[in-house]
């Protein structure tokens, strides 16, 4: 079925969505602000798809339009979870030369995610599954939120060297 | 190549521990701080940083709500059968399978999808198929007061700085020394002395629990309500002043008229001259308004004026010899506006090339000071139609305007009508770039000088000078923000520049009655003076000093 130019757009607009959701979260913590952020840029992207040029790739143009609401998000922030914006600028552009090799690692999260031990899997799913905050997910589950803190940092840690190690040796897999 | 990601042993376990707690959102003001540092020029910390987050935003992804492959069917039949065929990722969940419900994520995709089929734009779906949480951006949109002034204020450790010349959304002021002055945007004005709390209810309320205020409500703002611990008092068109503390309320009339309510007794008028005193549960006892005791207040509120009438007086001072100055082309003091009058007169008096300017719809209002008055654009239809004959080598044009909001796309400062080879389109784009369109002879022979994102949300609602200059000769474009350079770039389309016929704060397409959305770029905000003319850098940072609105 021939695409109308605008339908290619979303196309072409939803299978980035993935890789611009990792940008904008990567330094956007707060899953819900991250959400909006994507959602906001989509909409932002849609109401300037006549300006993009198809021959170019859409994925660093939507990163160029979430890198400026992000800016504006870390500016509203309190001083205690704000990214500078130099340092916003600088993580942005390292993001951009080191984005295959992210990609790369992130191939590898299924399998490393494999190998957690059980506890450290099931919450791990458990938390992000929930979408709820360490404090809530702690008070469902009759656990101390220090104890969800070190369970999910362990967790990250564990994935992190995983990967690194994954990398240089895929064999150890 | 694995090398571009550093091990964790590679890394200082600080900036382990801050990155972790970064994804948690655990950070305290220092920490974050710290992170930061470690992060700002290190290349390497850096990568980690990143290879560490996504990790975080991975997972969010992936266990996060699963989109649909198929869209919803009430979807389809409304699209009238014709929605595209979307191919979204395939996520594989790890894990747990969760139903395949509509999410947000597919939830969006189908209604771009949609907005496509119908030719409308994704804001208007975006309205029909989910709502947005309310009021989590634009301090704009939720402000209900601006502070105006401030003197030696020295704000509490819990309330946020707050900015003179900023919008205040409904919340708490907590001033411990100093005064300040708040204007609520029914046009009540209170000056408030530290050590005081004011909560700002909505444009026409206000709680004090604690501190000394002056109250000053013009005849439109009738009805201005401020509360204490002890009275409610309702304005009927006055001045009046306020001491609270949590056990007792004072409060004065110095003009006009109030009502006081106190929890016992029932409504009492009280007139110009008088007080009332209520303390813990007793009724309100009458005494005499005591001037002395807001002596303080009634002298910032004076200063307020004496300096806005002050600043006032220089700039039409300075005006008078800028009128003279034979590079001056267009000049548009927005001043001595009346509601019958629909031109501007050019006041530049050594050129006469352009007599005067013609205003369409338009709000008259208040400009920089009090006594200086603006134009406002807000509706579609608003704007100030000029036409500029002659050829220019260079140009500068500078204004003094008060963004409200960046609704469109491109939202026009000055344009020249359609887009005609040899002139310009002055603009300000939906993130807050800046930007400078210049048409070269032959059609398509575009170039675009754009600002970084200069106009952040904090710049909304606050008088502003911006300029833009095009210096033929130098093949250079730079724009300026409150008198100082934000971009300079080369400009590769040569002079001359034309003007011709063209608007301030909206755009003539030319292109029919109903044009596409895209080519509507009508300004919401203010203009209080325009200008046209050749300035270099310093010359363009003296103006914005002698203009601008605080001392």
């Amino acid at each position: 079925m021939e695409l109308r130019p605008d339908e290619r757009f979303i196309e072409h607009l939803t299978k980035c969505q993935p890789g611009v959701h990792r940008f904008i979260a990567t330094l956007v913590p707060n899953r819900a602000d991250a959400e909006e952020l994507l959602q906001e840029t989509s909409v932002a992207a849609w109401r300037q798809r006549e300006r993009f040029d198809q021959e170019r790739e859409m994925y660093p143009w939507l990163c160029g339009i979430a890198r400026n609401l992000i800016g504006h998000y870390h500016r509203r922030q309190s001083v205690a979870r704000r990214l500078e914006p130099h340092v916003l600028d600088q993580l942005a552009a390292r993001q951009s030369e080191v984005d295959h090799a992210l990609q790369a690692r992130l191939q590898l999260l299924q399998q490393c995610l494999e190998k957690l031990p059980p506890s450290q899997k099931k919450l791990v799913s458990g938390y992000y599954g929930d979408e709820v905050t360490v404090k809530e997910f702690a008070e469902r589950h009759r656990h101390s939120a220090e104890a969800v803190y070190k369970v999910l940092q362990r967790a990250r840690l564990a994935l992190f060297e995983c990967m690194s190690r994954a990398q240089v040796r895929p064999e150890a897999l | 190549m694995s090398d571009l990601i550093p091990n964790l042993r590679d890394v200082p376990p600080e900036l382990v521990e801050l990155a972790e707690k970064y994804c948690l959102q655990t950070l305290d003001e220092e920490e974050n701080g710290r992170l930061n540092a470690l992060l700002c020029d290190d290349a390497r910390a850096q990568s980690f940083f990143l290879a560490y987050g996504n990790i975080h935003a991975q997972l969010a992804w992936e266990y996060g709500p699963q989109p649909a492959t198929e869209p919803a069917e009430g979807l389809e039949a409304a699209a009238g059968g014709r929605l595209p065929v979307i191919n979204l990722d395939d996520h594989r969940n790890i894990l747990s399978a969760k139903p395949a419900a509509p999410t947000t994520r597919t939830r969006l995709a189908q209604a771009l999808a949609l907005a496509a089929c119908l030719g409308i734009t994704a804001a208007g779906v975006w309205g029909l198929w989910f709502k947005r949480p309310a009021g989590r951006h634009g301090a704009t949109s939720t402000a209900v007061a601006m502070l105006i002034r401030a003197v030696d204020a020295r704000w509490s450790q819990n309330t946020a700085p707050a900015r003179v010349g900023g919008p205040l959304a409904p919340g708490w002021l907590r001033l411990e020394s100093g005064l300040a002055q708040v204007v609520f945007y029914s046009g009540a004005r209170v000056v408030l002395e530290g050590p005081a709390e004011l909560q700002i209810v909505s444009p026409t309320e206000a709680v004090c629990p604690t501190g000394r205020l002056l109250a000053e409500v013009p005849q439109p703002a009738r009805g201005f309500r401020l509360k204490t611990d002890q009275l409610n008092v309702v304005d009927l068109g006055t001045a009046f002043g306020i001491a609270a503390t949590h056990g007792r309320t004072e409060v004065h009339v110095f003009k006009g008229k109030v009502e006081v309510l106190s929890g016992i007794t029932a409504k009492q008028p009280l007139g110009e001259g008088q007080a009332a005193v209520a303390q813990g549960s007793a009724p309100p006892r009458l005494m005499a308004a005591n001037t002395a005791a807001f002596a303080s207040l009634f002298e910032f509120q004076d200063r307020s004026l004496a300096s806005e009438a002050f600043r006032y007086e220089q700039w039409q001072l300075a005006n008078a010899r800028l009128n003279q100055d034979p590079s001056l082309v267009v000049h548009l003091e927005l001043q001595n506006l009346n509601t019958s009058d629909w031109t501007l007169r050019n006041a530049a008096e050594s050129d006469r090339s352009v007599q005067d300017a013609t205003i369409v719809g338009c709000q008259r209002a208040e400009g920089r000071w009090r006594e200086k008055q603006a134009l406002e654009f807000q509706s579609v239809n608003d704007r100030v139609r000029l036409d500029v004959p002659d050829a220019f080598e260079a140009l500068t044009l500078s204004a003094w305007v008060c963004v409200k909001g960046l609704d469109r796309q491109f939202n026009s400062l000055f344009m020249c009508d359609g887009f005609e080879p040899g002139t310009i389109h002055w603009l300000i784009r939906h993130d807050g770039v800046l930007g400078l369109t210049v048409f070269g002879p032959a059609s398509g022979n575009v170039q675009i000088l754009a600002s970084p994102p200069v106009l952040t949300l904090d710049k909304l609602g606050i008088w502003l000078h911006l300029a833009v200059v095009v210096d033929g000769d130098a093949r250079q474009v730079t724009h300026y923000v409150n008198g100082a350079p934000v971009a300079r770039q080369e400009l590769k389309l040569g002079p001359p520049l034309r003007l011709g016929a063209a608007e301030l704060g909206n755009w003539n397409a030319k292109s029919g009655p109903n044009p596409a959305p895209a080519l509507i770029r009508n300004l919401s905000g203010a203009l209080d003076e325009f200008e046209s003319r050749t300035l270099s850098d310093a010359e363009i940072r003296d103006l914005y000093l002698k203009d601008k609105p605080d001392a």
